[in-house]
């Protein structure tokens, strides 16, 4: 069996939601956890003979956590769960305090003052692939799961909801059953006494909700930097290869490739799996300057993007000769963070080695081909390397602490052990679901409005009404169709 | 062995299932208390409406009975929703009660391979899980197949004010023994609750104080086998309680069945009485009430919005409050009753049980309530029933939610259960857009044909109706000889048109849907092993057996990680059953 050192994280994204997990997992597991936490009552649990830790059986305990100094931190509940029962089959303390990066912090310092390290990303799951605990299909029926859009991974969602967003959500939501329950009842009922739908009324509300949830989604992509993780900007000047780089490394195709400069107007950014990290890459409009007003804009947004982003790639075209702007648009990226890419190494060679050396100016430079990904290994291994090392940490913009170790309440508030398998890349799909539905539902919401424009009867209009309700279902885990009935059965008198 | 299959029950349920076993070559026969409840009516005579027009239409597409018989003796029929879209527009009829019964009897009698009798079941025969027969007071029976289609005759007992007696519905005998012998073969079973309003006389009502409401000339029926005869319809009359019939409601509560705790079943919420209608919607200063004709022949009329369960000196007072009925006769007063059902989740897709082979459970002994959806269960289980005899090599019938309104019902029983009466309505159907009344027979028909109740004549006429939508869809002339299914094709091609965004929208659901259906479970799977799923998804997945993960997700109380252990597990399976396939031919 693989033994590890002790290592620990914050199981559960930070910022948003009301319960922060602390994972800790190792031989020191059970050191750790006495050290830093104090069950209540500990006197009247006189029968437990086996203590805070028993060597067999998953236990569960409220008290207090307390630092090195021995000031309180929080209460909290700790749940044992001892080796090889466990996710990883080593011992596992988890430590469920409030939520709020803060406390989770502080929890988390004083366990890794307790004796543990921290934790790399994917590290939990891991170990527990290598002490043969989950198998590498598993991991991927995992994620494939959280990737099924069905009913549920929304409830796991839902802890996002906690805060501001949340109550904006839940009263869009309401708003959309209250009028699906009317027109389900017109419908099914139409002999009782229930007054029809009034359709300009209904288009006006979605109109009026789907601008609300517009809101919510600006304010979700904005709150989602605050724990997503990394982000990786594609920058260099137009017709290097940057878009097909990102598709190259996102292994599907995304972002427009076009054989003329400047076709990707906009930022567009991916999510890419590399090395099991989930990574933000954003592709930058081709940073020159443009009398197209669209394209100013693109590459105004291009230059924030690289400001906020962890990790720069500067793209240069290998096989035309040198260009000033190369050097320039290289010289703007943070330098420690960046990685010089020569591409189109498939092609000859034109860009000398001093050249790409004054343009690299002492960074990693790599020669890769996004189109026979060539060299794409050697890249991806580097972003790796940047992203887990030090440098890397230093420059992300959650702080010194990585924000997500393995998310493991997400699933059911706890310690389902499949649930924890997760890590990194389940808070990462749910960032992104989260902001999907919210734009989905608003489509669906001036889909309604349109139909109703159109001239649509109700049992079409109802069919996007239903769409945006099913898709905010998902994201609060609440509201099914059968909740409709009960509504409707509940306001009208119906039936004979 | 006497029989292929017995249907016990020949209410809608038992008519549809006694017919389809019999048109499928097995030799049937129908057992019922008395000839006389043959197809009763026993609530409103009337069919129809959202969802449950739906219901008719895919009946009849299959080559059930329900629709034509309907079509043949309906004295009122009017379009409901025209203004609702597609989607929701439903047909609903007034039935002459009487003719509608002596027409489904006729249908019985004539039809080769199927015999009646009356006959009290008692019990179940069962040997090594296998139904091979049944108990009556007539003697033993012996079959292949059972199909219960019993009603609410299990345990029935009938509430009128402070009386209580065992009854099942219409003074008819309850099902006492029945009921206690399906507990002993260890089904779960909930108790349930229904009622029914007075019947009066017609020549005692005041119409002149009422609303009339005529019927339609439609160029429709239920039934795809052409447009019914022609005929006089018969009105309905609309007039509504008020707050004196509230008052007398209110001040008699404490002689309410429902209210006094008497009743313990649990009732529909759709189809509350009069009472409750009033206990639960205080603020309403008044409700409709409908006086609908139940025959040509018969003054009898029954009066639709006011069912109780009252004693008979507050019936009479509440119901000549009522405008127009101030001096009304009662014929048949009111009534609530109580019934046992079994939990239908007990049942596989196809309604047989899964613990005892042959048996089939159908109608509203599964927990449903409504003429429609017993038709609809009795129709499946009786095509299963005759397939597992007649054809075991090939699968048996399963809708699924994406196909018809039966497939949501059932689906619906089977997966979810049930804690009330359940009624089917649009709204429960995810794909309500592509299940329309129009296109029943372009969704159901072929199916129907591959089984074997369509005959030639359904089928010729199907194959001109789609004809006629080609001809219209490639632009063309609709030929003379198709003339007569020009408008229904016209219709059709014009919805498809028209909100062809919907409908591809739709589809786009469907697919999705799909992928989890296709994904099958394999059958022998022992839940209890299944130690990363709660120990409530254990045991709701190993009651329902769920053929697909889709259907896994359906059953109630199964949580989203239980579906992603499900998963998993499923993919490990699958896994090792290929390593282990490897190993073999390596080794
Ligand atoms: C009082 C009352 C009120 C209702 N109100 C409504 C309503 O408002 N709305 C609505 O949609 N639906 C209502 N219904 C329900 C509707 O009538 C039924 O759902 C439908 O008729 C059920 O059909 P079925 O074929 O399952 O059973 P039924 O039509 O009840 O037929 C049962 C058959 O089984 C036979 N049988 C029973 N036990 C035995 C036995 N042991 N041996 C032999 N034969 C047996 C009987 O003779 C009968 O032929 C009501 C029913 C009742 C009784
Ligand atoms: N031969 C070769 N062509 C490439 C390579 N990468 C990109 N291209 C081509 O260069 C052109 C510009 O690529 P694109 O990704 O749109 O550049 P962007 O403007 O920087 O996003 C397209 O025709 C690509 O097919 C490469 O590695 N080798």
């Amino acid at each position: 069996m693989f033994r590890g050192d002790t290592i620990a994280a914050i199981a559960t994204p930070a910022g948003i939601g009301g319960i922060a997990v602390i994972r800790v997992s190792g031989p020191g597991a059970r050191d750790v956890a006495e050290r830093v936490f104090v069950p209540a009552r500990a006197s009247s649990d006189s029968g437990d003979a086996s203590g805070l830790c028993p060597a067999k059986g998953w236990v569960s305990k409220y008290g207090h956590v307390y630092d090195g100094s021995g000031d309180l931190i929080d209460e909290a509940i700790m749940s044992w769960m001892p080796g090889p029962s466990s996710y990883t089959r080593e011992d596992v303390a988890e430590i469920s305090c409030h939520g709020g990066t803060a406390v989770a912090r502080a929890v988390l310092q004083a366990v890794l003052e307790a004796g543990a390290r921290i934790a790399q990303p994917g590290e939990f799951t891991r170990r527990a692939f290598l002490n043969g605990r989950i198998s590498l299909e598993q991991a991927e029926a995992v994620l494939s799961m959280i990737n099924a859009r069905t009913e549920r991974a929304r409830r796991a969602a839902s802890s996002f909801l906690g805060g501001r967003l949340g109550a904006k959500v839940r009263k869009a939501q309401e708003t959309i059953v209250s009028l699906m329950t009317l027109i389900e009842a017109s419908l099914d009922f139409p002999e009782e006494d229930i007054p029809d739908v009034a359709l300009k009324e209904l288009a006006d509300e979605s109109v009026r909700i789907a601008s609300l949830l517009e809101e919510a989604w600006r304010d979700a992509s904005r709150g989602r930097i605050l724990w997503e993780g990394v982000s990786v900007a594609i920058v260099g000047r137009p017709n290097v290869g940057k878009s097909r780089l990102l598709n190259a490394l996102l292994g599907e195709e995304r972002a427009i490739v076009s054989e003329s400069p400047g076709t990707t107007r906009d930022v567009v950014s991916e999510v890419a799996n590399i090395r099991g990290i989930p990574i933000r890459l954003i592709d930058t409009a081709g940073m020159r300057d443009s009398a197209d007003p669209v394209e100013r804009i693109g590459v105004e947004r291009a230059r924030t993007a690289l400001k906020d982003a962890d990790v720069a790639l500067a793209v240069v075209d290998g096989s035309v000769p040198f260009d000033r702007a190369d050097m320039e648009i290289a010289a703007q990226t943070p330098g420690k963070h960046a990685i010089i890419v020569i591409n189109k190494c498939d092609l000859p060679e034109e860009l000398g080695r001093e050249d790409a050396q004054r343009i690299a100016a002492g960074r990693l430079c790599l020669k890769v081909s996004a189109l026979t990904g060539e060299g794409l290994d050697r890249l991806e291994e580097a972003i790796e390397t940047l992203v887990l090392g030090d440098g890397g940490r230093g420059s992300n913009s959650m702080g010194p602490l990585p924000a997500a170790g393995e998310g493991g309440t997400w699933i059911n508030g706890g310690h389902s052990e499949i649930g924890m398998g997760l890590g990194r890349e389940g808070s990462e799909l749910l960032g992104m679901r989260r902001e999907d539905c919210l734009r989905r539902a608003a489509s669906s919401l001036r889909d309604v409005a349109r139909g109703v424009e159109e001239g649509m009867p109700p049992d079409m209009v109802s069919i996007d009404l239903r769409a945006a309700m099913d898709t905010l279902g998902e994201l609060t885990g609440e509201t099914t169709r059968e909740d409709i009935v009960d509504r409707v059965f509940a306001q009208f008198c119906v039936g004979k | 062995m006497d029989y292929d299959v017995i249907v016990v029950g020949l209410g809608h349920a038992g008519c549809e299932a006694a017919l389809a076993c019999a048109r499928l070559g097995c030799s049937t026969i129908g057992l019922t208390v008395s000839m006389d409840n043959i197809a009763q009516m026993s609530c409103n005579p009337s069919l129809g409406g959202p969802a449950k027009a739906h219901l008719i239409r895919e009946i009849d597409a299959l080559g059930g009975e329900m629709g034509i018989a309907a079509d043949e003796t309906f004295i009122q029929m009017r379009m409901l929703n025209t203004s609702k879209g597609p989607a929701v527009r439903a047909i609903r009829a007034q039935i002459d009660k009487a003719a509608y019964q002596t027409r489904m009897r006729r249908t019985l009698q004539c039809q080769p391979g199927l015999v009646v009798k009356e006959a009290m079941v008692h019990d179940l025969i069962v040997r090594d899980a296998k139904v091979v027969g049944v108990r009556t007071d007539v003697g033993d029976i012996m079959s292949e197949a059972v199909i219960l289609a019993t009603g609410t005759h299990l345990g029935g007992r009938v509430h009128m004010g402070e009386m209580s007696y065992e009854s099942g519905p219409d003074k008819q005998p309850s099902a006492v023994k029945l009921g206690s012998s399906l507990r002993r073969h260890g089904f779960a079973m909930n108790r349930f609750k229904t009622g029914t309003p007075a019947r009066i006389d017609g020549r005692t009502v005041d119409y002149s104080a009422t609303k009339i409401q005529l019927g339609e000339d439609l160029p429709c029926g239920f039934s795809y086998l052409g447009r019914p005869g022609p005929r006089e319809q018969i009105p309905c009359w609309q007039t509504w309680t008020n707050e004196r019939t509230h008052k007398v409601i209110l001040e008699n509560l404490d002689r309410a069945p429902m209210y006094t705790g008497a009743i313990t079943g649990t009732g529909p919420r759709y189809c509350p009485a009069i009472e409750t209608k009033i206990v639960r919607f205080p603020d309403r200063p008044r409700h409709q009430v409908y006086v609908e004709p139940q025959g040509r022949q018969d003054q009898e009329m029954y009066l639709a919005g006011v069912s109780t369960s009252f004693p008979v000196d507050v019936q009479e007072k509440m119901i000549r409050t009522i405008r127009g009925l101030e001096d009304v006769h009662i014929i048949k007063y009111g009534y609530a009753i109580e019934y046992d059902c079994i939990d239908p989740t007990q049942l596989a897709p196809t309604l047989e049980s899964l613990e005892i082979g042959g048996l089939y459970f159908a109608g509203q002994i599964n927990g449903t309530s409504g003429y429609e959806e017993a038709a609809a269960q009795g129709l499946l289980a009786g095509i299963n029933a005759a397939m597992r005899i007649m054809r075991r090599e090939e699968q048996p019938l399963i809708i699924d939610r994406s196909e018809a309104y039966i497939g949501v019902l059932i689906d619906d029983l089977v997966s979810k259960g049930v804690d009330e009466p359940y009624r089917l309505m649009t709204a429960r159907a995810e794909y309500r857009l592509l299940l329309r009344q129009d296109n029943a027979d372009l969704r159901l028909t072929p199916v129907g044909r591959r089984v074997g109740l369509v005959g030639d004549e359904r089928w010729r006429r199907f194959s001109a109706k789609r004809e006629a939508i080609e001809a219209i869809r490639g632009g063309q002339e609709v030929s003379d000889a198709l003339q007569e299914y020009a408008d229904e094709a016209a219709e059709q091609v014009e919805i498809e048109t028209k909100f062809a965004g919907y409908i591809a929208k739709q589809r786009r659901q469907v697919e999705e849907f799909r992928k989890l259906e296709k994904w099958l479970i394999p059958q022998g799977i022992d839940y209890s092993k299944l130690t990363r799923l709660s120990r409530e998804a254990r045991e709701r997945l190993g009651a329902v057996r769920p053929l697909s993960v889709g259907q896994a997700s359906r059953v109630s109380g199964i949580s989203p990680a239980d579906m992603m252990a499900l998963t998993v597990h499923l993919k490990e399976m699958a896994h090792a059953e290929r390593s282990g396939e490897a190993a073999k031919r390596n080794g």
